[in-house]
């Protein structure tokens, strides 16, 4: 991650507007402003963990940048293996087949997600098959990937109904890496898995980074999973990132008020931890009527006058160590002590 | 907490006739709770830790055959809930009143074609009083109680017109509006946001102590359970592996599968970046399960010729402390016998 290397993902300004409509004419009366106007980088090799809760955007934001959907605007540049960038949100449909070689995603459920209907072997190497690669190299690309990700060789012809949802995710991953790509999306890639299982695919993912020199946006809700995997963090809540930093940073001393309560109500699987969640009024408004100036603020308990009626701005309050928080100066937040 | 035990499960097996064999989802589960208490079940999908809750209420499906004894002490008497009739009157009395019971999911227990407020007065109607005023007034006050804004609006509205966490409250509201004694909550926060399971957690504290029930937690999160249970019982493969107060739990537990899934999880706080000690393997699904240690193809300690052959038995190996492993010569020796 040296600072003179091209990020890998540069996000300018992405918004995912969805119109509102009503009426037999479907008017359009209005916006849910799914992805507000948010903006970060990938440095490669880097994890960025995408935190926030339901209906926070964070997963639109996933699909946009791998243009699963379209967004309404702003600017996702994405550097090529090959030295050359392109900028995904003008990208059209056709174009994207070669870019796909470049960049993927890992979904959350393993279960919906395979094609029922075809043998591991052949789902593995699609990717490849969309791009002309003879048969012959595929099953041996295939072959590969698959030893790499703990596949048992011996199944490969079997159909995804005969693995368990760990095993499922591998073959996910395998998919998604044989392409060789530098950048990953994975949505809640563990969210759907036993305890036992989860940590045999987070170990997976780290080993894949290491020996690929990958890139990810990882996105989750579980913030034991992100202090696990991630190089930093940006914390999402109805359409924006409110905090960014990097990862001991933002746990240690979080600077907005959403995330320092995110924290606090992270429970310990220990019982003398005694942990006293900051209780946070309400939930989290409809990204169709968010609330005006600080979409936190009816939640928020150091709300002032200037956070109902003005939008912070996402500002730079430490090196490296961004927050939209109009007290950010003032405030001492709680974090959570990193031994 | 050595009050009189409110309920008593003894030897608990539920077998699932099916296609290919026979699926034992609990078996030979034994456990009690007293009143007041809260016990945490513990477990990874398919362990059997929902089949023991649908058991309690007797809403397992039908060609489930269930033996053992599930005994209900009640200051009129000791009842076998095994013993019931499932579609019965006794049971019925006991379903939804001394018994209640919150899922993870609260819009598969409310009908969506009736308001919220009809539905928790049925429950009130057929546990506590007759009069349908009453009733309302009841509900009413159970809606604020579990910090419903304006619960005299909100009980006309049906269960779609309330948010995840909302609903989740309501579903509580209705299970505490009987008075129960004992209330089985199967991952009730599972499927809410943490800021929103913070809450939630917190009303259901403050309910068991202004109430005195008992809970039986049911989750797969082990900090939700350290944050809320008395005791715990881990569960893997249909059995109980180990049982034991939650610090000492936490502190020192004795099953490798216990200690394994300690390592496994990540956590906040602790060192970060550090490989997680994942427990190799998948769980076995149980069906014609051979007579050995369920963990004993996943565990680190395996002893071959010993727990490949023979079912470890729940056993006290320390003080309060039960586990079901060979490496503890108290289990070897209740074995031999």
């Amino acid at each position: 991650m040296s600072e003179t290397e091209l990020p890998v993902l540069s996000v300018r300004a992405l918004q995912k507007h969805f119109p509102v409509e009503r009426g037999i004419i479907r008017r359009t009366v209005g916006a849910v402003k799914a992805v507000d106007d948010v903006s970060f980088d990938i440095a490669p090799g880097e994890i960025l963990a995408l935190v926030g809760e339901s209906g926070s955007g964070k997963t639109t934001l996933g699909r946009c940048i791998v243009r699963a959907i379209d967004p309404t605007g702003g600017e996702a540049t994405l550097t090529r293996r090959d030295g050359t960038s392109v900028d995904l949100v003008r990208t059209p449909q056709r174009g994207l087949r070669s870019i796909r070689s470049d960049m993927n995603m890992i979904f959350q459920d393993p279960f919906s997600s395979l094609s029922p209907r075809m043998p591991v072997i052949d789902i593995i190497g699609e990717p490849l098959r969309a791009q002309g690669i003879a048969r012959r190299e595929i099953h041996a690309r295939v072959r590969e990937m698959a030893a790499l990700v703990g596949l048992n060789l011996d199944y490969l012809t079997r159909y995804p109904n005969a693995f368990s949802g760990g095993q499922r995710q591998r073959i996910c991953i395998a998919r998604a890496l044989i392409t060789n790509p530098r950048f990953i999306v994975a949505d809640e890639p563990v969210s759907a898995l036993d305890v036992s299982i989860q940590a045999q695919i987070l170990n997976l993912l780290q080993d894949m980074r290491e020996r690929l020199n990958l890139s990810y946006l990882f996105i989750t809700h579980d913030l034991s999973v992100v202090e696990h995997m991630a190089d930093r963090v940006a914390v999402m809540y109805i359409g924006r990132i409110v905090e960014l930093a990097p990862k001991s940073r933002l746990y240690a001393t979080p600077r907005h008020p959403y995330t320092e309560a995110l924290l606090s109500a992270v429970l310990r699987p220990d019982p003398e931890a005694r942990d006293q969640p900051i209780l946070l009024t309400g939930e989290s408004a409809s990204p169709a009527a968010p609330p005006q100036g600080c979409h936190f603020h009816p939640r928020c308990r150091y709300a002032q006058d200037i956070c109902r009626t003005v939008a912070p701005q996402l500002t730079e309050v430490a090196p490296g160590h961004a927050s939209a928080c109009h007290l950010s100066k003032e405030l001492a937040l709680r974090g959570v002590g990193t031994a | 907490m050595a009050c009189a035990p409110l309920i008593e499960v003894r030897n608990l097996r539920v077998a699932l006739p099916l296609e290919n064999g026979v699926l034992m989802a609990t078996d030979g589960v034994s456990f009690s709770i007293a009143e007041g208490e809260t016990l945490g079940l513990v477990g990874e999908s398919g362990c059997g830790k929902t089949m023991t809750a649908q058991s309690i209420m007797r809403i397992a499906p039908r060609f489930a055959h269930t033996t053992g004894q599930i005994l209900l002490h009640e200051a009129g008497g000791t009842t076998d809930i095994v013993a019931l009739d499932p579609r019965g009157p006794a049971i019925r009395k006991i379903r939804g009143g001394v018994c209640a019971m919150i899922f993870q999911e609260p819009m598969s227990s409310f009908s969506p074609l009736h308001t919220i407020g009809n539905q928790i007065e049925e429950a009130i109607l057929l546990h506590r009083t007759q009069d349908r005023a009453e009733a309302r007034s009841i509900a009413i006050d159970m809606l604020g109680r579990v910090g419903i804004p304006r619960p005299a609006e909100t009980i006309d509205k049906y269960p779609h017109h309330l948010s995840g966490g909302m609903r989740q409250r309501a579903m509580i509201a209705m299970a505490l509006s009987s008075q129960p004694r004992l209330l089985i909550a199967d991952e009730p926060t599972t499927a809410l946001d943490v800021t929103v399971q913070a809450q939630v957690l917190r009303l259901m504290r403050e309910l068991q102590d202004e109430f005195g029930m008992a809970i039986l937690y049911i989750s797969h999160d082990l900090g939700v359970i350290a944050h809320m249970a008395d005791r715990v019982a881990v569960m893997y493969l249909g059995s109980i592996i180990e049982t034991t107060d939650v610090r000492r739990l936490f502190s020192a537990p004795r099953h490798p599968y216990t200690q394994a899934l300690m390592r496994a999880i990540p956590r906040i706080g602790k060192r970060s970046g550090e490989r997680l000690e994942a427990i190799a393997g998948n769980v076995p699904i149980p069906i014609n399960k051979p007579r050995a240690c369920g963990f004993a193809n996943r565990c680190p300690a395996v002893m071959p010729g010993v727990c490949d052959v023979r079912r470890p038995a729940l056993e006290v190996v320390a003080p309060e402390h039960r586990a079901a492993c060979f490496l503890y010569p108290e289990v070897v020796e209740a074995a031999d016998v």
